[in-house]
């Protein structure tokens, strides 16, 4: 192959581009004028350019529309609100929506590792959740279990209160 | 436009400038802005204000949500104005907070998007004198036809893929630039670049 000739960039996977630049003229003279020699004896290239200068025509169509005359009036009212805004607002807007996307990541990080150690301490506090023994004492099988257990206690708690009006009857001599 | 809080006047300002003395014009520019030279942020506005309305209404296809992400992203470049580098060209960066907001903007609205994109015809494009239209009114016709074929075409793309598309076909940005904006590797632009055109020569083949 000659050292000006061009590989086929439509076979050649390192150059894939070159035929989207020189639809889209960005190819300098001597590259394009090596792609066109190229062409020329390429089916495969001819029909891909002639196809992406027809797709470039079409999409010349979309054209933007006209910008509202108070855009730049509107980009200034926020500036000012912005700057009239409460220090904490500004450092929480630095935080999670300054100019780069991701610079709130390292905020991010920071809230999760606070929640876990602020989760893992609630944890390890006793009765700092109430709403566990609430869980536990709702559950039909525990019930269940725990039945027996409190009706043992009732009856005690009966025969003692039988056992305290004995008490009273014989401390007031039988007369309540 | 707001004073500029007087701490922005530093040496540390004062050394970074001169560090943007040897950087391009818009770096430069940011490095005023930070240094309390409102003026220099108008100049910004002004020489960026129409390529990112333009980028960002064709990527959601919606003028006044345009302008509204616009204000957005120059109110978080005067809000970075403290915190500004120059890792990457303005214009990259400016474009990297456009596609990110842009990008949300339709994650967050997919669904109204997909009622929207049956009744395309009722959306806000380019306004059109009705005496224009008078003298070939069957040509406008069959254009607004093709117009709204290309609109749809793009917006059914994927995301990622419409907005490499419309910075390189309409912004004219570097395939390096293409790919800091989308946080990508280059050759991945250039695939997605590749797969986009494909599909979109497939989808306006008929009108060939």
């Amino acid at each position: 192959m000659n050292k000006n000739e061009l590989s086929c960039p439509m076979k050649n996977s390192a150059q894939p581009e070159l035929l989207l630049d020189y639809v889209a003229r960005r190819l300098d003279a001597a590259r394009a004028a090596a792609l066109e020699d190229h062409a020329a004896s390429c089916e495969c290239c001819q029909q891909f350019m002639a196809d992406q200068a027809l797709l470039w025509q079409e999409l010349d169509l979309f054209e933007p529309a006209a910008i509202s005359p108070k855009f730049d009036q509107s980009v200034y009212a926020r500036l000012a609100a912005d700057d009239r805004s409460p220090w904490w607002v500004r450092t929480w807007r630095k935080l999670f929506a300054a100019g780069e996307p991701g610079a709130w990541r390292p905020a991010m990080a920071l809230s999760a590792a606070c929640a876990v150690v602020l989760t893992a301490g609630l944890i390890q506090l006793p009765g700092s959740m109430p709403w566990r023994h609430t869980a536990i004492h709702g559950s039909a099988a525990v019930e269940q279990a725990v039945a027996p257990v409190a009706d043992a206690r009732d009856v005690e708690l009966a025969e003692k209160a039988l056992e305290d009006l004995e008490m009273l009857q014989v401390v007031s001599g039988g007369k309540l | 436009m707001p004073e500029p809080p007087k701490h922005f006047l530093t040496d540390g300002v004062q050394t970074d400038m001169a560090v943007a003395v040897a950087l391009e014009p818009d770096a430069q520019l940011m490095f005023r802005v930070r240094a309390g030279d409102t003026a220099c942020f108008a100049q910004l506005l002004e020489r960026h204000r129409n390529p990112v309305i333009h980028f960002l209404y064709r990527m959601v296809q919606n003028q006044a949500v345009a302008e509204e992400l616009a204000q957005e992203v120059f109110l978080r470049v005067y809000r970075s104005r403290e915190s500004y580098e120059p890792t990457a060209k303005f214009t990259t960066w400016l474009y990297r907070i456009a596609t990110h907001l842009a990008l949300n903007y339709l994650r967050d609205h997919r669904r109204e998007r997909a009622d929207r994109s049956m009744d395309i015809e009722t959306d806000d494009g380019p306004a059109r004198q009705l005496t224009d239209r008078l003298p070939n009114i069957e040509q406008d016709l069959v254009r607004q036809a093709r117009l709204n074929e290309v609109r749809l075409a793009i917006e059914r793309l994927p995301d990622k893929q419409r907005a490499a598309v419309l910075m390189h076909k309409y912004q004219e940005l570097e395939y390096s630039m293409i790919a800091q904006a989308l946080k990508c590797s280059e050759s991945a632009v250039k695939s997605l670049l590749f797969r986009a055109y494909e599909t979109l020569r497939v989808r306006l083949a008929h009108m060939a």
